[in-house]
């Protein structure tokens, strides 16, 4: 049942003079856009540049101040998602939204008008594993659809949530928002094969991603916006990457090469050693970091970066092997014995893990040294340190607020990220481990980031740096260590690597998918 | 006000905002409208009752009804405030109160103890239930709101096992009866106690450094903890703040009474938490506050003195008290309450 029939008579989605404000920031400013079925549009812009809210706006979840949204010529308003949902637009947020412990089918199809059900409500559930499995199959998953959806990988779970735009026959736009954020090279090229086959069978597509190369590898036509606004729009071909760039940053990118870093750090000073350290979901692994030097941790997820993270910074507990920290052995029971030794971790999901979002900046920023923000050595918090420490965060980590009172839940992803990271890098500490550390952040901030950890470290650290993107490993990277099956198996070094060899290091056997990058 | 639980987390209250009324901005709003919506019920029942009777309502005497009358159940909800800022619910004060109370006048009526360790024994046994809260709940990951309930319906069993199910009136110290009974400087002293304590556990969780490891706790669980914060520790001192809040209350009531009896919890058990959230809902951000829970048990206290001064039936007083409440949570509802 794979051949469906495209969906030719699907019109046009129109949005015309889109204007939404938030207290301090003009989220869209007369956006107006055409999407065509059958076409794929890749939408770029920097943190806060209007993307989300568009995006927002285009699924229901946020009403315009302005303007209004068309579907075949015809003005409809979205008070709510479930009735973009009913008219055929199917987002996928950056943050997955899916219900782990219910199956693959009844995430397929719940919210949709065809979840199949009997008179009184009753689930029909044979009706739904059958209209599951054709949904999946005609996108080439290989799910079964009785499988609860935690267990599923973090791509396997993604493409679920595309293939929901192929449920029934009313799809007809498919919302991707960082859809390859965490995913390997191989599991990217799997989901852009995916977001084709969408494409084709007659559905418009909105790719949204900060990773330009791929932005330009899927779409037809690419919309850059900067200050809520649409500053360029045309064919993918127009764009190559500098233009795109200079358009994001809105100024002409450094072109000259980056001069080489002297390391102040010796190769054989070790800041943090470890031998054998093994522990739950960690094989056993030997490596080291040394003073004034960033390491970056490239591997699958799933191959246990953010476990050895994890265990490192005392939040997981070892089963053996030995962690020498400065020559010293120590044995952390808990993230506040790793602190208390200068191990800090910024952890990889924000939301779940970083961020306490009813706190303000200055609450936020301060709250990972809260001993230093006390009132001479009372117990008592003094408002001008914590006020001194938000403002130093705005400054040095560019994040765009209009204070230190302002609440981190008011601020975008990427402003939410370099608030935990300032709250960890202005804290300091001997051993920075970063998860993720540019999740969200635009091209520019990238860029200031990797300064602040590279001054960092040369005032007397050493960082950790686990990504995703292995172009990031080899650009920030002194050494690269490489995970494979919880296991630390190799110790590269930047310069003489690629990509390539990044990745086939990477892999665990011989399912080695090319990774087709347009780069 | 419709407005989808995205647009509840918009921005809202940054200063410098310029004034235009569009959609977003009145949502925007919701926190003041929320808080000074709540507020203004109250100065509308102050002036009500004013203007119906202000020769008994605006007297001194009825001033001073208001706040003896708020004492215990202040001291009741700011204890319980401080779990609440941690999102621990602790249902077992009601036994607590008949608990601690219990133990401190049988100590006096039957082991023939002066009364200071009496009290001192009563506020041991609440730090030791506070403990054994927050092993089962913090450290074993029992639900705080079924451990608390079970563990409250125990205390209440214990007390009748103390006291034999006998209301005890002969043998309590003086000196105890004094410190329900007698003024200090005018006022009476379970309210100097209840502001003292009210204002402590104030500088506890608004200006120390451990009441923002509380917020932190309460907001996101698993960021405190790899923030490096000893979160079990912190929980069960949350805990302990309830349970010794419960028993300082139990001791005062009955010296005020002059005598045990049966089920004094109950009442102070809704009366708490109402006041807690009602405080939370009178503060912009929607956090639970002492301060904000102290006020509330005010503000209540006088609606329903000023109801029995307008010789409105009875009713109208929990009827009142459970409508606001309601309303100040719908208005703008504030979701982290219940994560």
């Amino acid at each position: 049942m794979s051949a469906r029939a495209p969906r030719a008579e699907r019109g046009t989605i129109a949005v015309r003079g889109l204007r939404k404000e938030y207290p301090s920031v003009m989220a869209l400013d007369d956006v107006t856009l055409e999407i065509r079925p059958g076409e794929v549009i890749g939408i770029v812009g920097k943190n806060g540049a209007g993307k989300s809210t568009l995006i927002k706006v285009l699924c229901g979840a946020v009403s315009p101040d302005e303007g209004t949204i068309e579907l075949d010529g015809e003005p409809v308003e979205f008070d709510r998602p479930s009735q973009a949902l009913d008219r055929g637009i199917v987002a996928m947020h950056q943050q997955l939204e899916v219900f782990g412990s219910m199956t693959v089918a009844e995430n397929l199809l719940l919210g949709t008008p065809n979840f199949p059900h009997g008179k009184l409500g009753m689930v029909r559930r044979a009706q739904l594993d059958a209209r599951a499995r054709e949904t999946l199959a005609a996108l080439k998953l290989d799910i079964d659809p009785q499988r609860p959806v935690q267990e599923l990988s973090i791509a396997e779970q993604r493409m679920t949530n595309l293939a929901r735009a192929l449920v029934g026959e009313d799809g007809r736009l498919v919302i991707l928002d960082e859809p390859t954020e965490s995913l390997t090279a191989g599991e990217t090229e799997q989901m852009f094969e995916r977001v084709r086959q969408v494409r084709d069978a007659g559905l418009a597509v909105i790719y949204v991603s900060h990773r330009l190369d791929e932005v330009r590898g899927i779409s037809d036509r690419i919309v850059a916006m900067r200050d809520g606004r649409v500053i360029a729009s045309g064919d993918a071909s127009e764009f190559g990457r500098n233009r795109l760039v200079e358009l994001i940053a809105g100024e002409a990118p450094e072109t000259e090469a980056e001069a080489p870093r002297e390391r102040r750090g010796s190769e054989t000073k070790a800041v943090l050693a470890a031998t054998g350290l093994s522990g739950p979901a960690l094989r056993p692994s030997t490596f080291q970091l040394n003073d004034g030097e960033i390491v970056g941790l490239c591997g699958l997820v799933g191959s246990g970066r953010s476990t050895l993270a994890r265990t490192l910074a005392g939040a997981v507990k070892a089963d053996s092997g030995e962690v020498l920290l400065d020559g010293e052995p120590v044995e952390f029971s808990d993230p506040g014995e790793a602190i208390a030794r200068g191990v800090v971790h910024v952890p990889e999901d924000r939301r779940e893990q970083a961020l306490f979002e009813s706190f303000t900046i200055a609450e936020d920023t301060s709250i990972g040294d809260l001993e230093k923000h006390r009132w001479r050595s009372t117990p008592f918090l003094s408002g001008r340190a914590q006020a001194a420490t938000a403002a130093r965060a705005i400054k040095e980590f560019g994040v765009s607020a209009a204070g230190g009172r302002q609440l981190t839940r008011t601020l975008s992803g990427g402003n939410q990220q370099k608030v935990v990271l300032a709250r960890w890098m202005i804290r300091g500490g001997r051993v920075l481990i970063l998860d993720e550390p540019t999740q969200g952040i635009d091209v520019g901030t990238r860029k200031e980031i990797l300064n602040l950890v590279r001054s960092a470290v040369d005032q007397g650290s050493t960082a950790l740096w686990i990504s995703s993107d292995f172009q990031e490993l080899l650009d920030v990277s002194d050494r690269i260590l490489v995970m494979k099956e919880h296991q630390v198996v190799a110790d590269m070094s930047p310069a003489e690597s690629t990509e390539e060899e990044l990745l086939r290091s990477c892999l665990p056997s011989e399912e080695y998918v090319h990774a087709g990058d347009p780069r | 006000m419709s407005s989808t639980p995205t647009d509840a987390r918009q921005p809202a209250g940054i200063p410098g905002a310029p004034p235009a009324m569009t959609r977003s901005r009145l949502k925007a709003a919701g926190p003041h409208l929320r808080r000074w919506g709540v507020l203004g019920t109250f100065a509308l029942a102050f002036l009500v009752f004013s203007a119906a009777e202000p020769s008994r309502f605006l007297a001194w005497d009825n001033f001073s009804n208001i706040l003896s009358s708020s004492a215990v159940p202040m001291i009741v909800a700011c204890g319980v405030t401080i779990p609440l800022i941690m999102s621990d619910f602790d249902l077992s004060i009601g036994g607590v109160v008949a608990f601690g109370g219990s133990i401190a006048i049988v100590l006096q009526t039957e082991q023939n103890w002066y009364w200071v360790g009496a009290v001192i024994a009563a506020i041991i046994v609440a730090i030791a239930i506070g403990k054994l809260h927050g092993l089962l709940i913090a450290k074993y990951g029992g639900s705080s709101f079924v451990i608390t309930l079970a563990l409250g319906s125990v205390y209440s069993g214990l007390v009748l096992w103390l006291t034999d199910s006998q209301t005890i009136y002969s043998g309590i110290d003086s000196g105890f009866l004094a410190v329900g009974q007698s003024d200090f400087l005018g006022i009476r002293i379970p309210i100097w106690i209840a502001i003292g304590f009210a204002f402590l556990l104030f500088l506890i969780t608004e200006r120390m450094v451990v009441g923002r490891r509380f917020y932190a706790v309460g907001e996101n669980i698993t960021a405190a903890f790899l923030a490096g914060m000893s979160v079990g520790r912190l929980r069960t001192y949350g805990f302990i703040c309830s349970a010794i809040a419960a028993a300082m209350g139990g001791m005062l009531i009955f010296a005020e009474a002059g005598s045990t009896y049966a089920n004094p919890g109950q009442p102070l058990l809704l009366a708490a938490f109402s006041a807690a959230f009602l405080g939370a809902a009178l503060r912009s951000n929607g956090r639970f506050s002492v301060l904000g829970s102290a006020v509330s048990v005010v503000l209540v206290q006088m609606v329903t003195t000023g109801l029995v001064i307008l010789n409105l039936p009875e009713w109208t007083a929990s009827v009142f008290e459970g409508s606001i409440l309601a309303a100040a949570i719908m208005i703008a509802p504030s979701t982290r309450v219940w994560k």
